[in-house]
């Protein structure tokens, strides 16, 4: 039986601890308040009731007719995008700004990249009476305006990075060090299956309602499971959340990383094909990197997905063949954008136009059943998206 | 022969506590360090040399800048051996220690890394964000070159044993919770940290993280073994002013005597 991480943190290979000293002894108090709750009934029903009569969960299991019909295949979209916040990020943020209150922490700080896992935990953070602190690289501040105004107006301090890439890699970097400095008051609410033991379990595990709910949904529509789970993955929270119930039945899973202007050009975010391994931000995985070990600045269209690492649990299930992953371009997820707009009605947010634009690109045999997980919605992409097609 | 042994027994014999600057590899230029260095080594009895990294975590704003300098410098940890491979030639007697992060360790291979560092003497390395928990990546390839582990402020009396047992030369006190960079006092949590070690072992005990001037160094005198000054000396490097240096480094020194 699929068991992981191991006490020390690790998947296979990947995964450990890798922090400065000073994080040791918040990481392990983490661990046991993470290991407490999860067998506290009363905790769980906090959570569920909240992803509920908040959140708005179950989301629904939408059979996409027109689509499949263009596609040859059955494709059924995860309606993440359906979440209040609009994507799934607030999945974990919820149990983790729960599992803060336990730990008696008063205040909150997190990354973000696209501005998803911001907004999503400055929305828990104002439902529950928490400070809030976003780090946000100025980049992303720059491409992603519409959701630091929002994280704002939630009541959250949003402080901008000017450092390196200026992007979600940076964010995470300033967001360590506040957490080095004020682990008295703080809890460090990471947005993806990054980060040192015990973040990626803790947020697959919050994650993992995605696929729970999705495997219920298939199997009263269909009346069996899917042929294949496809996803996005930038860290890997939304696909981890899909793929972890299927782990140990017979579907195939395809992990999408954003594949920018194409391998070549190493202008790019797909971590896993580029097949280096190396640390950083306290966890072994897979991370581009230049020459002598310095972090690549990555890139993607979407900011969401521009990050060189992929989660520990990702780079171990490549590994051992059980997800495969491939990669969309920039320009593949553009097209995914358009075709989903176009034929359902539902603008998806750039990293899951990756997923759905896969689709138009992959081996998929005619008549199998797809699941796509949707794991946001496209409204705070849509300057970026007129400025890609030229829109007049 | 231990150099960094030795050098803890000499400052002792000298009635002083050891004084380990910092400097980062490849800052202000590489030229300049090559110069730098030689100055830093007539008043430290260990030296610190940082390896610049793209994503340093543990430090504060003055040492993320130099870091980044030097890595625009075109530094790197190839060139960083290189430098001290020519360095030997010349100096012999300065241990010292390099200061990186776990990733440059584990692109070179770890392996690799401890048989290059044993054969152009490196004495030692500070990894700031690999903790004792995972000290098997690196404990089977050490080969005689020290492995210097830091206990925190926040580090448990249980944790702390294990990283005394692990350590060879001496224990790299962290006085603050937080980054690198210089502060105006020394936390009572640093000075009791290092008071929790003694209790339980002679492993010299030194402290860094924030330390910029004499008096806090005279204040430590007589209770820790040694001092590491880093983001102070790395902004007045900055100045390109040779004499400011040293009178800084001279005074720092001084500061290490028992009265």
């Amino acid at each position: 039986m699929y068991n992981l991480p191991d006490e020390r943190g690790y998947f296979g290979e990947y995964g450990g601890r890798f922090v400065p000293e000073t994080l040791m002894e918040p990481l392990l108090q983490l661990e046991d308040a993470y290991n407490r709750i999860k067998n506290d009934e009363f905790f769980w029903q906090d959570y569920n009731r909240l992803l509920q009569d908040y959140v708005g969960r179950p989301t629904p299991l939408y059979y996409a007719g027109r689509l499949s019909e263009k596609l040859g295949f059955k494709v059924y979209l995860k309606r993440e995008d359906l979440c209040h916040t609009g994507a799934h990020k607030i999945n974990n943020c919820i149990g983790q700004a729960l599992l803060a209150i336990k730990m008696g922490k008063s205040r909150i700080i997190a990354e973000t990249g696209a501005g998803q896992h911001g907004v999503a935990t400055a929305t828990v953070a104002s439902l529950l009476g928490l400070r809030c602190t976003i780090y946000m690289g100025e980049e992303d501040m720059a491409r992603q305006k519409m959701n630091v105004f929002r994280m704002k107006l939630l009541g959250a301090e949003v402080i901008p990075v000017s450092s390196g890439s200026k992007t979600l890699k940076e964010a995470i970097n300033s967001a360590l060090r506040d957490w080095v400095t004020n682990i008295d008051d703080t809890y460090y609410l990471i947005g993806s299956v990054i980060g040192p033991h015990p973040y990626p379990m803790i947020v697959r595990d919050f994650q993992s309602v995605i696929g729970k709910e999705a495997r219920k949904q298939i199997l009263e529509k269909e009346e069996r499971l899917p042929d294949y789970v496809v996803a996005c993955v930038g860290g890997g929270s939304n696909s981890i959340g899909i793929f972890y119930p299927f782990l140990e039945d017979d579907v195939k899973l395809i992990g999408v990383e954003g594949g920018g202007l194409g391998l070549e050009t190493k202008k790019h975010a797909a971590s896993i094909s580029n097949s280096q391994i190396g640390i950083l931000h306290g966890c072994k995985m897979y991370l581009m990197q230049e020459e002598y070990g310095n972090i690549m600045n990555t890139y993607s269209v979407s900011a969401g997905l521009d990050y060189p690492g992929v989660g520990p649990e990702h780079s171990y299930l490549k590994d051992i063949g059980r997800v495969r992953y491939d990669y969309a371009t920039d320009d593949i997820a553009l097209k995914g954008f358009k075709e989903l707009s176009q034929l359902e009605g539902i603008i998806p947010a750039l990293e899951s136009a990756h997923a759905v634009g896969y689709l138009f690109v992959s081996d998929i045999p005619k008549d199998s059943i797809v699941i796509v997980n949707l794991s946001g919605r496209g409204d705070k992409d849509i300057d970026i998206v007129m400025r890609e097609i030229n829109y007049e | 022969m231990n150099r960094i042994a030795d050098a803890f027994t000499k400052a002792k014999s000298d009635n002083r506590i050891c004084f380990i600057p910092f400097c980062e590899f490849g800052y202000p230029s590489l030229e300049e360090f090559s110069k730098i260095i030689d100055i830093i080594c007539k008043y430290g009895d260990i030296v610190e040399v940082g390896i610049p990294f793209s994503d340093p975590i543990a430090d504060g704003p003055i040492i993320q800048k130099a870091s980044n300098i030097a890595l625009k410098n075109g530094a790197n940890l190839s060139k960083a051996f290189e430098w001290l491979y020519n360095f030997r030639k010349y100096n012999t007697s300065i241990p010292v220690v390099f200061m990186l992060y776990y990733n440059l360790i584990h692109y070179v291979g770890v392996r690799e890394f401890f048989k290059i560092a044993k054969d152009i003497d490196l004495d030692g390395v500070i990894i700031p964000d690999l903790p004792i928990e995972e000290s098997d990546n690196v404990y089977p390839y050490k080969d005689g070159v020290s492995v210097i582990w830091l206990a925190s402020v926040t580090t448990s009396d249980k944790r702390l044993e294990k990283i005394v047992e692990k350590s060879d030369s001496f224990v790299y006190c962290v006085s603050v919770k937080g980054v690198t960079g210089p502060r105006e006092e020394i936390s009572k949590d640093g000075l009791d940290l290092i008071r929790r070690i003694k209790r339980i072992s002679n492993i010299p005990t030194v402290l860094g993280f924030g330390l910029k001037s004499k008096d806090q160094i005279r204040s430590l005198v007589g209770i820790a073994d040694g001092v590491i000054v880093g983001s102070e000396i790395v902004r007045i490097v900055e100045d390109l002013d040779d004499s400011k240096l040293v009178r800084f480094l001279e005074e720092l020194k001084s500061a290490t005597s028992m009265l």
